[in-house]
């Protein structure tokens, strides 16, 4: 192991780009986590194609970089506008915002950032520790074990993220189905093709992505108009005091764990964190009624937990293929178009591209809180640079960086008709996140089940009895009895979706 | 309201389109190898499970719909939203039409001096001066930095594009 890191150190500081690279990403992940409805997921997808100019592993450490710097963004303007950047930090916003109209923005921009760093490095180093070994393990996975993870993913997010059940296993159903286009793995059968060869490949991911995540967001939000929103712009350099951030740091602690092991359940990533390490916050301390009026810990422990949430969800993908959020669900697109195959073989085969992200991801949090230190009262510039300009341009990246990918309209027009369903799915309320989980793992699971029943000579209890496939399978069912069960213990049997917010709150 | 009906529509569509791909499986070509788990297999379990699902959604919508219709007031779909979103997309359909011809240059210009003025937050200065500096930032980003190629359009525009990128 020692070994591999020396290599990709090695690679790392032999190549100055990486760094380039990476404060690049941070940058552009912080500018699409602070604007409100363009989310770290669009900042993602939208770099996919660029990817394609790089060698995997700067393409790796330019997602990697912008998942971290998304994650904090959202809490720029959960603090200055009251509306969360990205889902994660919605409970950001509900002690940030208190404390920056007490004239305290810039320290509360400083405890969202220091909690994020402090949050992600944490996810880091279980992402450096677990991901080896828990591909180790992996090894010894059969297509059973593969099928039962895979299930637990879209169960997870359909069932743990909040909002409606039924409406997240349609749409991680609807995922799966769009997944089976193309030729059988199996018997190269064309199934759903209706004649089109250039259906026979499948629906492409990148495009389906780009479209269902970026293009509708923008289509959606000219839709919607802009409503004038008061914007704290003033930002004091008045940052934390280390005694100040020291009186977190129990939060901090609980936050961090929750984050990681949050974030490495299959389907389920930052926002979920966010939401149970509030509420656990909440629960916790000696004077819960501060919270909502701008207290620190109310602010460190959602950033903390899904900055954690972030290397947590990174261990599934790397070490078994499966994503752990719909972030990383993305992410498998910048892997495919190398070639590259997320998965136990990765970390075997691919040691310097895995250890060069475990290196990248740690550097990309000590910079971001450095860098973000001293350009925390620049952050409320972000929020200035209006969207009529910002949504047209995203339109023009996503057309032209799908264009590029194979140098085919075909794919921009895949893309479009992804957009469209992605906004359908938006105006009825079905979560797109659950969408693309069940796109990502649609072969996944098809494959395994199928390999898994020839295996086991048809027997389907011998198939499904495989100690972890069996524990692995309880617990998915149990999650979809959880979710079901917190659906009709809390909500009122009208839940019509608003125009403001039809998406129920994901990963 | 609308949103009920709405989601009753899309539920109702996915309902039928799950019976529809479901019937289409049956009829994929058999294999003796695989006949156990042959090509329909996946295909029929998804559609399936989704023909179960939109059903129950579909039965609660219905249900809720007849218990709010008298409860609630009539709401409709804001008509700026309607306009909004009819010309932002007829916009993106006329570039991906235009881009094809035109090449990327002329059809970004084009569209990026169109959309923002959708929406009127901005100046209508930065608006103008937008989208000339982008367009040429992200042409000279795709083919010189990154080694991209982008639509380059046809005949005379062809020309255009290849002298510019």
């Amino acid at each position: 192991m020692l070994d591999a890191y020396l290599s990709a150190l090695g690679y790392m500081f032999g190549n100055p780009m990486t760094f380039v690279l990476i404060l690049f990403s941070l940058l552009w992940g912080i500018a699409f986590g602070a604007v409100p409805g363009l989310t770290g997921i669009v900042g993602v997808a939208l770099l996919i194609p660029f990817t394609f100019a790089f060698d995997p592993i700067e393409g790796m450490l330019l997602l990697g970089g912008v998942y971290v710097g998304a994650t904090f963004g959202g809490a720029i303007s959960a603090i200055l506008f009251n509306t969360p950047g990205s889902p994660e930090a919605a409970c950001t916003a509900l002690d940030g915002y208190p404390m920056a109209q007490k004239g305290q923005a810039g320290k509360a921009l400083g405890f969202a950032l220091a909690a994020s760093a402090i949050g992600g490095i944490v996810g880091t180093l279980a992402l450096m520790f677990l991901t080896p070994p828990l591909a180790k393990l992996a090894l010894t996975f059969g297509p059973s074990e593969y099928f039962a993870l895979a299930v637990l993913g879209i169960t997870a997010i359909a069932s743990i993220g909040g909002g409606s059940v039924l409406k997240g296993l349609i749409a991680g159903l609807l995922g799966l189905a769009v997944a089976t286009v193309g030729m059988d793995p199996l018997t190269g059968v064309a199934r759903y093709t209706f004649g089109n060869m250039l259906l026979l490949t499948g629906i492409g991911f990148v495009p389906a992505i780009i479209g269902i995540f970026a293009l509708s967001e923008v289509a959606h939000r000219y839709g919607q108009g802009m409503k004038k929103q008061e914007v704290i712009t003033n930002v004091s350099t008045d940052l934390p005091s280390i005694r100040e951030f020291i009186q977190t740091r129990i939060t901090l602690l609980r936050s961090s764990f929750i984050g990681t092991v949050i974030g490495v359940l299959p389907g389920v990533g930052a926002t979920t964190a966010a939401f149970i390490s509030y509420s656990e916050a909440v629960r916790w301390s000696r004077n819960p009624k501060k919270f909502g009026t701008g207290t620190p810990d109310g602010i460190a422990a959602p950033e903390c937990a899904n900055s954690a949430a972030v290397g947590g969800s990174m261990i599934p993908l790397l070490a078994l293929g499966i994503p752990g959020s719909a972030t990383t669900a993305v992410m498998i697109g910048g892997l495919t178009i190398h070639g590259i195959i997320p998965g136990p073989m990765l970390v075997q085969n691919n040691a310097d591209l895995v250890y060069s992200v475990f290196i990248g991801m740690m550097l990309a949090n000590v910079v971001m809180l450095f860098f973000g230190l001293r350009a925390a009262r620049y952050f409320a510039i972000i929020l200035r640079v209006p969207y009529p300009v910002v949504g047209a341009a995203i339109v023009v990246l996503c057309v032209s960086g799908v264009f590029a990918l194979n140098n085919n309209m075909v794919e921009v027009a895949v893309m479009l008709a992804f957009g469209a369903v992605g906004l359908l799915l938006k105006r009825v309320g079905f979560p797109v996140a659950a969408f693309i989980i069940g796109l990502v793992l649609g072969p996944i699971v098809e494959v395994s089940l199928r390999q898994g029943l020839i295996l086991t000579d048809y027997d389907l209890w011998a198939f499904a009895s495989r100690p972890i496939t069996l524990t692995l399978l309880i617990i998915s069912f149990a999650s979809l009895l959880y979710g079901f069960w917190g659906q009709f213990r809390s909500t009122p049997p009208n839940d019509p979706p608003s125009d403001e917010n039809a998406e129920p709150v994901r990963a | 309201m609308l949103n009920k009906v709405s989601e009753i529509v899309v539920t109702a569509g996915l309902l039928i389109g799950s019976i529809v791909f479901w019937t289409i499986a049956d009829r994929f070509p058999a294999s003796t190898r695989y006949a156990m788990v042959d090509s329909d297999l996946w295909p029929k379990i998804i559609f399936g499970a989704l023909i179960l699902l939109t059903a129950a959604h579909l039965i609660l919508k219905l249900v809720e719909l007849r218990r709010s219709y008298t409860e609630e007031a009539r709401d409709g779909i804001d008509p700026g939203y309607a306009i909004r979103l009819g010309l932002t997309c007829g916009m993106v359909l006329f570039y991906y039409f235009t881009i094809q011809i035109l090449g990327f240059t002329i059809s970004t210009m084009i569209f990026l001096w169109v959309v923002p003025f959708i929406l009127p937050q901005g100046s209508i200065k930065l608006k103008l001066l937008f989208s000339p500096i982008f367009t040429l930032t992200v042409g000279m980003a795709f083919s010189w930095g990154l080694g991209m190629s982008l639509p380059r359009g046809t005949g005379i525009f062809y020309s255009f594009s290849e002298m510019l990128f």
